[in-house]
């Protein structure tokens, strides 16, 4: 999986392309640990817009970077989500966790 | 007496109108009969008299045992159109009371299958569909909480994998010191031969710190190797953990839309449930209706009845004309010829 990552004024957005499962951890990680290390990000957008699947472990990923981020006062936001990885967020009852868009 | 013969044989109400036919007749014959005897002929009036008695007086008996086996048979008829249709009214009670039964399994049935047709009907299905949800729900988010666990446990595996590495880093750098020391040693000891009896002692000192240097790098290497397992044990947990954490969330949304086509599903099976119920329903008020104009229509039994009674009392009425015949006749007998009058014989 590929990330990019765009600052905004107080927003960081990481832009994942590919299959986001296990094997894109230490890149997930390396990506979210740089953002929350810069205080003066409020915000962190996931953008799922070239995402085409999500495992459990993705799944659990994100709730380990919303521990992390509400720990430093930061809020994780996700975005363009579409088909498949739509649907099983909206399973995994995501949307009452996040803010989604 | 032909006429009456005949009529004899013809069916009831032909019978009735033979006779009264006949009757007429013979009401005719005996007033021309009457008249003719006292214009001319005195001496065969008494013989046509006694013929005249005789045709009446048999006319009179036929008539009256028609109209009492007529009655007869009204009555019978009456008693058998009673029977019939109080047979036809059980029949229709009862058929009134299988539909009702049969409404009321209908109803049953429905109630049990899960029909949403009554309030509080037990819902058997809907709960097993909303309990195999809420299952797969519960299902899916210990899951995730298992694989946040399991991300939570290779993160702290990744952390320790660091630290392995730099320790990794700094045993490097005591292998450089130690190959460095060595080296500092074979020089010194060098130094030392070449001092002669003098750097004898130097000689001893420099191999000390040879086989320091030596130890040193002995134990560096052996830190090493523990680290190189610690690596390798790291990486077959990581595998371990990737078979834990990383699991196709498919088995759920094929889940998720399997309950979803079966709650579907049952939805319309209970419409058309409640669509047979309904038609169940009408059929049973209109077997009723059908019932209802039934049973009024048996009342025609009572028109009958009215009827056969009138027809009765026609043949009552019958009977006397006759009797009253029967007394004119006898009266003509009596009389003088020359006062009998027609209009007075019309009177009896």
């Amino acid at each position: 999986m590929l990330i990019t990552e765009k600052i905004d004024d107080n927003t960081a957005r990481l832009s994942l392309d590919g299959r986001f499962d296990f094997h894109s951890h230490r890149d997930f990680r390396s990506a979210y640990d740089a953002v929350l290390a810069r205080p003066e990000i409020h915000q962190i957008a996931i953008d799922f817009g070239r995402v085409d699947y999500l495992d459990s472990s993705a799944l659990g990923m994100l709730l380990l970077l919303r521990e992390k981020a509400e720990a430093g006062n930061k809020k994780v936001k996700l975005t363009n989500l579409t088909g498949s990885v739509k649907q099983v967020l909206e399973i995994a009852n995501f949307g009452k966790l996040f803010t989604i868009e | 007496m032909t006429v009456a013969l005949i009529a004899w044989l013809a069916p009831p109400w032909a019978r009735v109108g033979a006779v009264i036919v006949a009757a007429m007749l013979a009401w005719y014959l005996a007033t021309r009969h009457g008249a003719t005897t006292s214009a001319a002929v005195a001496p065969a009036s008494s013989a046509a008299v006694t013929d005249l008695k005789e045709l009446t007086g048999g006319i009179v008996a036929a008539t009256e045992r028609e109209c009492l086996n007529n009655q007869a048979e009204l009555d019978r008829t009456i008693g058998l159109i009673r029977n019939a249709s109080d047979t036809l009214l059980a029949s229709f009670n009862n058929m009134h009371a299988h539909v009702q039964t049969q409404h009321n399994f209908a109803l049953q049935v429905a109630s049990k299958l899960g029909g949403n047709l009554e309030a509080g009907a037990n819902l058997q299905f809907s709960e097993f569909i909303q309990d195999t949800s809420k299952t797969l729900d519960s299902f899916v988010d210990s899951t995730i909480s298992t694989s946040k666990i399991a991300m939570g446990l290779v993160e702290s595996m990744e952390t320790i994998d660091t630290q392995v590495k730099a320790v990794q880093n700094i045993l490097g750098e005591i292998e450089a010191i130690s190959k460095q020391t060595n080296l500092l040693a074979l020089n010194a000891a060098i130094e030392a031969a070449r001092a002669g009896e003098a750097g004898r002692g130097f000689a001893v000192v420099a191999d000390e710190v040879r086989s320091l240097s030596m130890r040193t790098n002995q134990f560096s290497s052996e830190i090493r190797h523990h680290m190189d397992e610690v690596h390798g044990s790291i990486d077959l947990a990581h595998d371990a953990i990737l078979s834990v954490a990383s699991m196709d969330m498919n088995f759920a949304l094929q889940s998720k839309s399997r309950l979803q086509t079966t709650m579907a599903r049952l939805e319309e099976m209970n419409l058309e449930m409640g669509r047979a119920i309904e038609q169940i329903d009408k059929l049973a008020e209109q077997v009723n209706l059908e019932v209802d104009s039934a049973t009024q229509a048996l009342q025609f039994q009572d028109i009958t009845s009215r009827l056969s009674a009138q027809t009765n009392r026609h043949m009552e009425a019958l009977r006397g004309i006759m009797v009253g015949m029967k007394l004119a006749v006898q009266d003509t007998e009596h009389r003088p010829p020359a006062g009998q009058k027609p209009a007075q014989s019309g009177d009896a």
